[in-house]
């Protein structure tokens, strides 16, 4: 009869229990609150574009409403902004001084459009891609607003010794609120604040952590209410003397981006196609296999689609 | 034994209560949307599979649909997919609809005017009609999800099914119209390039394509393969990548995107250098040949002026 009640308990732990780990292991969305709405343009729309009549004699004009899209939000000091449609890189933005931006559709089709806005700062650092999927109405213009960009993340060495400090810094919205966290220490390790030029640093001692992989992170709180994650920073803490050996984890490809198969510096459709060729073939190039399972199957290409360029 | 009871009692009552105060975090969520109330045999109908992320970051889908005997699939859209790329395109084998596809950028919720809040959005809609009267079930059979985070772990999503019923009595009406008929656009965002690499068939040339349509979505990717700067008119349904059949590279490829309703865009990529661009007008050869003609023409002048100065003076 124990043993029964032990078994009863166990099944119970493992069918309630594994689930919820299993789902506390995702990723947590941090984005910012967009605010989305549409409204008829009106004539002091100036994208709208007009066409004489076809009566001719003069006279008046007919205005052909196009579908449009306004985006706008804060990005960082000159970073560089792509929108990629479906996938596929399709315009780029330059970023003011404020670091605010505001991007104007227009000729755009009605309808349900994958947007990803993608930015650059001025270091040349990718920031975490902002996922967009919306709504466009038909002869309306869509705004959205409120768009933080996440902040881009780097550190000044890739692995280091114990005790030695490591420098993290990125770029994000002007004078906010910066928290960097690190796998493996509680909460938040430490709250900055970013400069004019959304510039961040931040010096990690590494007195305390113990010799393994770490992932860091940085958050932007913009206006003390947006919360938005950084990509995820990784690097190694050493208990020897730095190995030339183990010094910089092994090299993907010429300009070190995973999921870069064809060393042209981008991860895009070229990539895909590459991956997409070997989609559930045998002996696919073990370079291919992202995953390391011996076959190409999503989970390949969801680590491609994590290190998307366009 | 009344101890060891008491124990497990008491053991199950703080697993009970730490499910009650634990923080709950909800799975994602893939639905099928379809009417609620019986429908006409012969009824057209619209279902979408949707997914409600429920708060995570999520960028690849593989979906495996059960389909029920009892309904005619008619069409499959992919216009208002939330999938930027397909490594599947939606297809049907026969028992199942099957689709896969990744999402760069990742995928935390769509969002629609009105509203500050990202909802669930669509995978794939699909055009069925009832074939005859009774319940028809459609069930997600397998589903896998995976997080936006580079790690290429699986993540299983909640399933739910959609129970259709078909009945005689019922009126046939046009409660949903096919919307195909009402796009007048091309397809958008038609891009394509060339591209060989060692680690596609055995380093011979490919190419890759995409394109999307907002309205009624594409329904097929056409390659041609043609020695002149049009298209010869042998149009063959592809995939990208698409190995090239004229290895040489002395072809024109033109890539044609069709939407379910027919509208069309077109790309086409030039030979490399060879015989067949030699012959086409206003490519780099002509100028350098017009200028190298110019030149000689210019010298003969020269010598011919020069012959009969010689010959007058």
């Amino acid at each position: 009869m124990n043993k029964a009640w032990w078994l009863a308990c166990a099944v119970l732990i493992y069918f309630f229990y594994l689930p919820i780990t299993a789902v506390q292991a995702v990723t947590i969305v941090s984005t910012s609150t967009v605010n989305v709405s549409a409204r008829v343009p009106g004539p002091e729309d100036e994208v709208a574009s007009s066409t004489p009549s076809s009566g001719g004699g003069g006279g008046g004009g007919s205005v052909i409403v196009n579908t449009q899209l306004v985006l706008s939000g804060v990005a960082y000091p000159l970073a560089r902004l792509v929108l990629w449609r479906n996938g596929v890189s399709t315009d780029n933005y330059s970023v003011g001084l404020d670091g605010k931006f505001k991007i104007n559709l227009s000729n755009v089709g009605a309808g349900w459009l994958n947007l990803v806005i993608y930015a650059q700062d001025s270091d040349g650092a990718y920031a975490k891609p902002y996922s967009l999927p919306v709504y466009l109405t038909a002869g309306a213009i869509t705004n959205v607003e409120g768009i933080v960009i996440a902040p881009t993340i780097s550190a000044d060495q890739a692995s280091l010794k114990q005790g030695q400090w490591l420098k993290i810094f990125g770029q994000t919205a002007p004078e906010s609120q910066v928290a960097i966290s690190v796998e493996a220490v509680d909460k938040e390790l430490a709250s900055i604040w970013s400069d004019a030029l959304g510039r961040y640093s931040y010096n990690l001692s590494t007195d305390q952590l113990k010799a393994a992989y770490y992932q860091a992170w940085s958050r932007v709180y913009y206006k003390n209410r947006e919360a938005v994650n950084s990509k995820v920073l990784s690097f190694l803490v050493l208990e020897q003397p730095v190995d030339k050996a183990v010094d910089k984890p092994a090299s993907p490809g010429a300009c070190e981006l995973i999921a870069d198969f064809n060393n042209d510096c981008k991860v895009n459709l070229v990539d895909f196609s590459i991956a997409a060729y070997w989609y559930k073939r045998a002996s696919p190039p073990s370079r291919l296999d992202l995953h390391k399972n011996g076959r190409i199957d999503l989970a390949d290409l969801s680590i491609m689609a994590y290190y998307w360029t366009g | 034994m009344k101890i060891l009871r008491r124990q497990g009692c008491c053991l199950l009552g703080l697993i009970m209560v730490w499910f009650c105060f634990a923080p709950s975090v909800e799975a994602a969520k893939l639905r099928l949307l379809g009417p609620e109330a019986p429908v006409a045999v012969g009824q057209e109908m619209r279902i979408d599979l949707v997914l409600d992320p429920e708060g995570q970051d999520l960028n690849a889908v593989g979906v495996r649909v059960n389909w029920p005997a009892e309904l005619e699939l008619l069409a499959i859209l992919d216009a208002q997919s939330i999938v930027s790329l397909w490594t599947e395109r939606p297809r049907y084998d026969g028992q199942d609809l099957i689709l896969s596809g990744v999402i760069p950028g990742g995928y935390t919720g769509s969002y629609s005017p009105g509203g500050s809040t990202a909802g669930p959005g669509i995978i794939v809609s699909v055009l069925a009609k009832s074939k005859r009267v009774g319940k028809a079930l459609i069930a997600v059979s397998e589903a896998e999800l995976y997080p936006n985070d580079g790690s290429g772990e699986v993540v299983y999503p909640d399933k739910e099914r959609l129970m259709v019923k078909s009945s005689e009595s019922l009126p046939v009406m046009d409660l949903v119209k096919a919307k195909t008929s009402d796009d007048k656009n091309s397809p958008q965002g038609l891009v394509a390039s060339i591209e060989r690499d060692a680690l596609v068939a055995d380093n011979q040339w490919f190419v890759t394509f995409s394109a999307y349509d907002q309205e009624s979505g594409i329904k097929n990717f056409y390659i041609d393969e043609s020695k002149n700067p049009e298209p010869s008119g042998d149009w063959l349904v592809a995939g990208s990548p698409f190995i090239l059949i004229d290895q040489s590279r002395s072809s024109y490829v033109f890539i044609k995107a069709v939407d379910w309703n027919g509208n069309e865009a077109l790309i086409s990529l030039a030979p490399a250098s060879s015989s067949v661009s030699l012959l086409k007008l206003g490519g780099w050869w002509w100028r350098w040949w017009l200028i190298a003609m110019m030149g000689v023409g210019v010298i003969a002048l020269a010598y011919l002026i020069k012959k009969i100065r010689r010959h007058y003076l």
